[in-house]
């Protein structure tokens, strides 16, 4: 795995708390604004999705690229945070 | 646009005509019956169609060009409407299957498919929806993008091929069309058409212009010019008639010149110019078969009604590759080689580079090549460990006789 981003290192260090569905790592600005129009306005919106999925990667990257149009690799930027902060402090 | 009757038959005299017009194909003078028409139309027309996709290369019929590709056009893509609907239907079927779930039959058949699904809820139904049906169906994947572009019958669309099966008819013949093609791309305002009456074929190579130019040295020079009378067959077009004489390609057709080169030479090609090549006016010296004589004047003719070959960059950098439609090959996106500034490719202009690479590599190789095999390299390791041991208990000893000498000199 190439190195991870600021972004994602910064997200991963801390609980998530409030933080925007743009703290995401691989979730920018576009993606970010799709997301919030679907009401996952939040981080945490976006962590439940995930687990609803049962943190299954494929599942949830499909569900990412569907639902705000992402490709593939913001999806699985975005799946590699939220499962690192899931091992992290889950 | 017209609608294509797929019949000709049914359609009127009128109608046929306007349709030979639409083509560009040359109609005879004068009334004629509606069979005349009918042939024309069989072969000019209804022999086009599945040619329909074969790319720009047919320019030169112009204008019409556009009606002609109309109708097929249509049809091709009511064809495909067809083909579509009927996936569609296919998938539906087992789209509405998995739709129709229940979530906990949902749940059941993922759990079937060996897939541990996670709660079903609104937000993650549709997921999995799809991820049962492609578990259901793993061959619902976009074809490979080859399969789409290539053409399954590549012999439908490209309009090359029967050039080349008519070629192979008669090689000697490859000489004549390509006087003709020569004649044909030294005056750009000539058409030619092939015309088929009931009882004969004749080729008419008819210049649009009669000022076209002057034709160069080669094609003059290799054909004589006759003229000969052409009212029996009641046409007035033109009164050159060139018959393929001076063509060394066969001794029938020598032989042909012979009969039928009589009349006035014309030194100068600058006129407009009628190839009329009759079957049933011939009177053929050798007793060659007329049908012979009239397939290889069809083939000349029809030679002569396409264009000549381009030289095709694509074809000639990838001859392994299926041609498409579209004449892009799948490798069409590879580039042609950048040239340099004086239109050399690039790999000759930079090639002292290339040798550089290639040595480094060999001798990496030869280095791997020659390695000393292991056995050896344990049994130097060995001696000249035994060598250090050696050396490091002579030291010793030494040391110590130093010492002892040492003592003693104390001593």
């Amino acid at each position: 795995m190439s190195s991870t981003s600021q972004k994602h290192r910064s997200f991963i260090a801390e609980p998530m708390g409030d933080k925007p569905v743009t703290a995401l790592s691989g979730i920018g600005e576009v993606l970010g604004r799709k997301l919030e129009e679907q009401g996952f306005d939040k981080a945490f919106v976006v962590l439940g999705q995930f687990l609803v999925l049962r943190k299954d990667g494929e599942l949830f990257t499909d569900w990412l690229k569907d639902a705000c149009g992402a490709n593939n690799r913001q999806a699985t930027s975005c799946y590699q945070c939220l499962k690192e902060w899931c091992d992290a402090f889950l | 646009m017209p609608v294509f009757v797929d019949d000709p038959v049914l359609l009127s005299k009128e109608r046929l005509k306007s349709e030979l017009v639409a083509h560009s194909v040359p109609l005879p003078p004068g009334e004629k019956k509606k069979q005349v028409y009918l042939e024309l139309y069989l072969k000019h027309v209804a022999h086009k169609k599945p040619a329909d996709f074969s790319s720009d290369e047919e320019e030169e019929d112009g204008a019409p060009e556009g009606e002609l590709r109309g109708p097929g056009e249509g049809a091709g893509i009511g064809h495909k409407e067809t083909v579509i609907e009927e996936e569609d239907e296919d998938k539906n079927t087992e789209v509405m299957d998995v739709y129709q779930l229940t979530d906990e039959q949902l749940k059941g058949e993922l759990i079937k498919h060996g897939v541990k699904p996670g709660p079903i809820v609104a937000s993650t139904r549709a997921l999995y929806e799809k991820k049962l049906q492609r578990l259901v169906d793993p061959s619902r994947k976009p074809a490979p993008e080859l399969a789409q572009n290539s053409t399954h019958d590549a012999s439908q669309y490209s309009d090359s091929e029967e050039d080349e099966t008519v070629i192979n008819e008669q090689t000697a013949v490859q000489k004549v069309t390509k006087t003709n093609m020569y004649l044909k791309s030294s005056s750009a305002q000539q058409k030619m058409g092939v015309c088929s009456y009931t009882g004969f074929t004749e080729c008419r190579t008819v210049s649009g212009s009669a000022g076209s130019g002057p034709l160069d040295e080669p094609f003059s020079a290799s054909q004589n010019w006759s003229r000969r009378e052409v009212s029996d067959i009641g046409l007035d077009i033109l009164d050159i008639v060139i018959i393929m004489n001076s063509f060394n390609v066969s001794n029938t057709l020598c032989s042909l010149k012979n009969t039928l080169c009589y009349g006035t030479r014309i030194p100068s090609v600058q006129r407009p110019a009628c190839c009329l090549v009759d079957a049933t006016g011939l009177d053929l010296p050798l007793g060659a078969p007329q049908a012979w004589v009239l397939t290889n004047h069809c083939a000349l003719c029809r030679q002569g009604e396409y264009r000549p070959r381009k030289e095709d960059v694509l074809e000639e950098m990838f001859p392994d590759e299926v041609r498409t439609p579209t004449g892009i090959s799948t490798s069409a996106t590879r580039r042609r080689p950048i040239k340099g500034a004086a239109g050399r490719p690039v790999q000759f202009k930079y090639s002292e580079m290339v040798p550089h690479s290639r040595p480094l590599q060999q001798e990496k190789q030869e280095e791997l090549r020659c390695f000393v095999p292991i056995w050896i390299q344990v049994l130097v390791f060995f001696a000249l460990a035994g060598f250090f041991l050696f050396v490091y208990y002579t030291m010793n000893s030494l040391s110590e006789y130093t010492e002892i000498s040492g003592q003693g000199s104390e001593v």
